[in-house]
């Protein structure tokens, strides 16, 4: 009973897996530029900046999705 | 009924591989792995449904897909080394006929993969690949670890599927395995594209994990110890909240503690004291032999070369396997045939950690520098627990180390995307971006 039952569930998942895989190979990107690698500050030794280093480093404040002032991108006039 | 379910999967898996030609290498290894002629007492039984794939592969991407070939590496160097090794040794085989028999089937596995880099290209297709070694053995590897929980286990006690006691049918070897796939789905949860990430996927991976840690242990299997042993300390190594896995082993370890019985300690404490187990001592004895063997046979005695211990090993009326991969390379291929089986393990195992290190601190490499570390401490656990079993040719070593090139190659397609399409306008580009901020921009316009 567990054999039978763990080769139906298996299968049938394997079979969805493996449709929803090609799907993704149609429609995503093969391979998406990494686009920090580029903007990465390099240092003299040529590696990128440490941990410590980059926590010390002001991110740009952005509020939440859900407080988003709003008129944003379409202001009253 | 189970050969026709299988034949319409097989159906299936071919129909969806004339549109995507990855499918095929993919139904290859399911094919491989779970060996569903084993499983079916039919017509599907007499089918060559591996071959069928393996064909299948090569044809379609000769006819439809021949294109983006990955970089050569070290590790492909050496696995054609190793393939042509291999057919050398077994040209000077002392058991010529057993050797062939057993050169058909490894010299496949080495081939192909040497060929699954040139298919599995991207990032979907490395997760469809951990997914038929993940879900693709759930028959085996969930029902051995369910019937463990369900009869209590023991050492060839739990029923597996197929009794063929050959591949992933062996409980040691399934054992083994089983720890890999707990690796493999931890890599999987994290950042799968092809499954949801939601609750039910979270329950389901914490089921499937309990199920191998059952069938690792509950086979009463001595390699599954050693190997979840392994696979514990590298998880709690590489992890940055290590106080709080150490307390989610102790939590695992006391719960676990509910279901030991005596049984499983005393088979466990052999490992302490090997001579006072007749199974562990007769090991002791296969190694001593090899390490004799090969010294009058230094180019090895080639494949299934264990035949010649028949009466060299005390207390034993017929041969005995080697039971460790790195004896088993050492009797068959000899000294050079163990030093590129270990140039290829430890390449594959540099190669991996370059892939963690380099990526680690990067956020929209994370899937390469994960993927990087999964494979080495399947590696890890595979080197550990391969030190008990003869699994130098099956499957899945050749899968990890094809798996290694493939996000190789991906790590190295994403870096070169990001470049300019037109290196030689590159030091241009980057001057005008630097002079071309926004607010200049607009400074400009309005002055």
């Amino acid at each position: 009973m567990i054999d039978i039952l763990t080769v139906l569930v298996s299968h049938g998942l394997l079979a969805y897996i493996l449709f929803r895989a090609v799907v993704l190979d149609r429609t995503l990107p093969w391979f998406e530029p990494v686009e920090r690698n580029r903007d990465r500050p390099v240092t003299k030794e040529g590696k990128g900046p440490g941990v410590a280093e980059r926590k010390r480093q002001e991110r740009p404040r952005v509020g939440s999705k859900r407080f988003q002032p709003r008129f944003r991108n379409n202001p009253p006039a | 009924m189970k050969d026709a379910f299988f034949f319409l999967f097989a159906l299936g898996i071919i129909a969806l591989g004339i549109s995507a030609p990855f499918i095929m290498t993919l139904g290859y290894m399911w094919a491989s792995l779970l060996k569903p002629q084993v499983l079916s007492y039919g017509f599907f039984k007499s089918i060559p449904i591996a071959m069928v794939f393996a064909l299948l592969a090569f044809a379609t991407y000769a006819l439809i897909d021949r294109r983006a070939l990955p970089k050569f590496t070290a590790v492909h160097a050496l696995l054609v080394l190793w393939a042509g090794w291999i057919t050398f040794t077994t040209t000077i085989a002392q058991f010529p006929e057993s050797a062939w028999w057993k050169w058909d089937w490894a010299f496949k596995e080495i081939a192909f993969a040497c060929f699954i880099p040139l298919v599995i290209r991207t990032r979907v297709h490395i997760e469809a690949v951990l997914y038929v070694l993940t879900i693709g053995t759930v028959p085996l590897v969930v029902s051995a670890g369910l019937k463990a929980a369900l009869g209590g286990g023991g050492y060839g006690a739990v029923p597996l599927v197929g009794q063929s006691n050959v591949g992933l049918s062996e409980s040691s070897t399934l054992a083994m395995y089983a720890t890999m796939m707990i690796v493999l789905v931890v890599f999987l949860r994290k950042h799968t594209l092809i499954m949801p990430r939601n609750w039910i996927a979270t329950l389901a991976v914490a089921g499937y994990i309990g199920t191998c840690l059952l069938a690792a242990v509950g086979g009463h299997a001595r390699t599954g110890l050693v190997t979840v042993a392994v696979m514990a300390a590298a998880f709690w190594w590489y992890s940055r909240y290590k106080i709080s896995l150490a307390v989610l082993f102790m939590i695992v370890l006391a719960i676990g503690t509910f279901f030991i019985t005596d049984d499983w300690i005393q088979r466990m404490e052999t490992i302490r004291a090997p001579t006072s187990d007749e199974s562990a001592s007769d090991r002791l004895a296969i190694w001593g032999w090899t390490w004799e063997y090969v010294k009058s046979h230094p180019l090895g005695g080639g494949f299934v070369a264990y035949i010649a211990n028949l009466g060299h090993i005390p207390g034993n009326d017929y041969p005995r396997a080697f039971h460790s991969i790195y004896f088993e390379v050492l009797g068959e291929h000899g000294y050079i045939g163990f030093a590129i089986f270990l140039a290829i393990l430890l390449t594959t195992v540099k190669m991996d950690w370059g892939l963690y290190r380099r990526n680690r601190r990067n956020p929209e490499m994370a899937w390469v520098s994960d993927i990087g570390r999964a494979l080495m401490i399947c590696m890890a656990v595979f080197m550990s627990g391969g030190a008990f079993i003869g699994v130098a040719f099956q499957p899945m070593l050749y899968y990890l180390v094809a798996l290694t090139i493939s996000a190789r190659a991906c790590e190295l397609r994403m870096l070169d995307a990001s470049r300019p399409t037109f290196p030689q306008y590159a030091g241009r580009l980057e001057s005008v971006r630097q002079r071309q901020p926004t607010t200049g921009l607009v400074k400009s316009r309005v002055g």
